[in-house]
């Protein structure tokens, strides 16, 4: 197999472009899609500073790696979850990639150890209050993130969710009619009230495999094993179905997911309706202030109920 | 004495890879989740070795020694293979 553009060896076909590319020209693809990206959904600008959300895997460190060879302004933001050696690998990788790569761009790393503000691991923690621990994990990541964004006055915050996320997302959410969630299903949502910070996936035109072949590549040296809390997830199990779909069908993931952000932007200007809806219900949290539908937030809540368990 | 030395490096040159005799070793395969290392006989095309291993393409990388390899490339017998998942994500 021979590289769409230069006919040189190629390394990694794409079948649902009907291309296959060459390192120097699968780079440049990789870019240019990142780049489209940020572009089409006016994610940021080059004097904006940038927080990514870093977990040690192949998207996030992929993503921060991009951004700065795009020469964005892109610092990181590691959340230690305090799941054993899982958690001790994934943040020497984080390390080792801010120490190699991102220090010579002049970007930091900023980290945030869930066992020092809540007493407790996430494991811990989920079963305190009887959660599941993927969705524990996602309001402590979501809530740290927003609130370093905040504190620390960054302009957006990016986060490594990519093809397959977004399209098995919108797959569990159609499955299951949640239209409630449609709305944010989007790839670029603003900072709607004050104390929100502005969210953006700047990858959600490359597919994971597209993006796991970056990593090797570019020799960026990332957590392969799964995290163990995610065995036997919805998401994944989603994700197995629709890859299924994407070898006998190339082009099924983009087809899904693009289709159904072509239809949103017809539908109504998300940005203005989304903000002004989210303004009409959402207040600070009589807690810690961050903004919340109810009158203390769920991470307060977490908090509190993770607390009055121990006692 | 050029034709001499042009005669006997084309007689040292290596054969085609197909022309290889076998090794008795077959290739070893690297899987993960749960990692585990499989050895299976060659020659075998990547998109035949993971059709024989029930995994499906789009959601793995296979990398011969450090290099990533397309699905229709040939891997011989002796060969050290990953396969590497891509799949992530619990939320």
């Amino acid at each position: 197999m021979n590289c769409t553009k230069c006919k040189t060896k190629a390394v990694i076909g794409l079948p649902r472009h009907n291309a296959a590319f060459c390192k120097g020209c699968f780079n440049g693809f990789v870019l240019d899609q990142v780049a489209r990206a940020i572009k089409s959904e006016k994610m940021f600008g080059k004097e904006d500073r940038i927080l990514v959300a870093v977990s040690g895997g192949k998207d996030s460190l992929a993503l921060w790696d991009i951004l700065l060879k795009l020469g964005y302004r892109a610092d990181g933001l590691y959340v230690d979850l305090g799941i054993g050696t899982y958690s001790e690998q994934s943040h020497a990788k984080v390390t080792k990639f801010a120490e190699a790569v991102a220090a010579s761009h002049g970007a930091t790393l900023h980290l945030h150890t869930v066992e020092q503000e809540a007493g407790a691991g996430i494991k811990e923690l989920a079963q305190l209050i009887h959660r599941p621990t993927c969705s524990t994990c996602g309001t402590i990541k979501r809530y740290q993130f927003n609130r370093v964004a905040i504190e620390q006055q960054y302009d957006v915050m990016a986060t490594g969710h990519n093809l397959d996320d977004e399209a098995a997302r919108l797959l569990g959410n159609v499955l299951h009619w949640q239209e409630e969630y449609l709305d944010k299903q989007g790839p670029s949502l603003p900072a709607s009230v004050k104390g929100f910070a502005k969210k953006v996936k700047p990858l959600y035109r490359l597919s994971e495999r597209e993006l796991a072949a970056y990593a090797v590549l570019n020799r960026i040296d990332y957590i392969v094993e799964e995290c163990p809390m995610a065995k036997g997830s919805k998401m994944l199990q989603y994700k197995e179905v629709l890859n299924r779909l994407e070898t006998e069908s190339p082009g099924t993931k983009q087809t899904f997911y693009w289709g159904f952000l072509d239809k949103q932007s017809k539908k109504q200007p998300t940005a203005t309706t989304m903000a002004e809806k989210d303004r009409a219900v959402l207040h600070p949290c009589t807690s810690c202030s961050q903004p919340t539908t109810a009158e203390v937030c769920s991470y307060c809540k977490m908090m509190a109920r993770a607390g009055a368990a121990k006692s | 004495m050029g034709f001499r030395l042009a005669r006997t490096l084309l007689a040292l040159r290596p054969l085609p890879r197909a022309c290889w005799p076998a090794y008795d070793a077959p290739m070893q395969v690297q899987l993960s989740h749960p990692a585990r290392t499989v050895e299976v006989k060659g020659p075998k095309k990547v998109k035949d070795l993971l059709r024989e291993l029930n995994l499906v393409v789009e959601a793995h990388l296979v990398i011969k020694g450090d290099d990533l390899v397309t699905e229709d490339e040939m891997l011989y017998d002796g060969d050290q293979i990953e396969v590497r998942p891509v799949i992530s994500g619990g939320n």
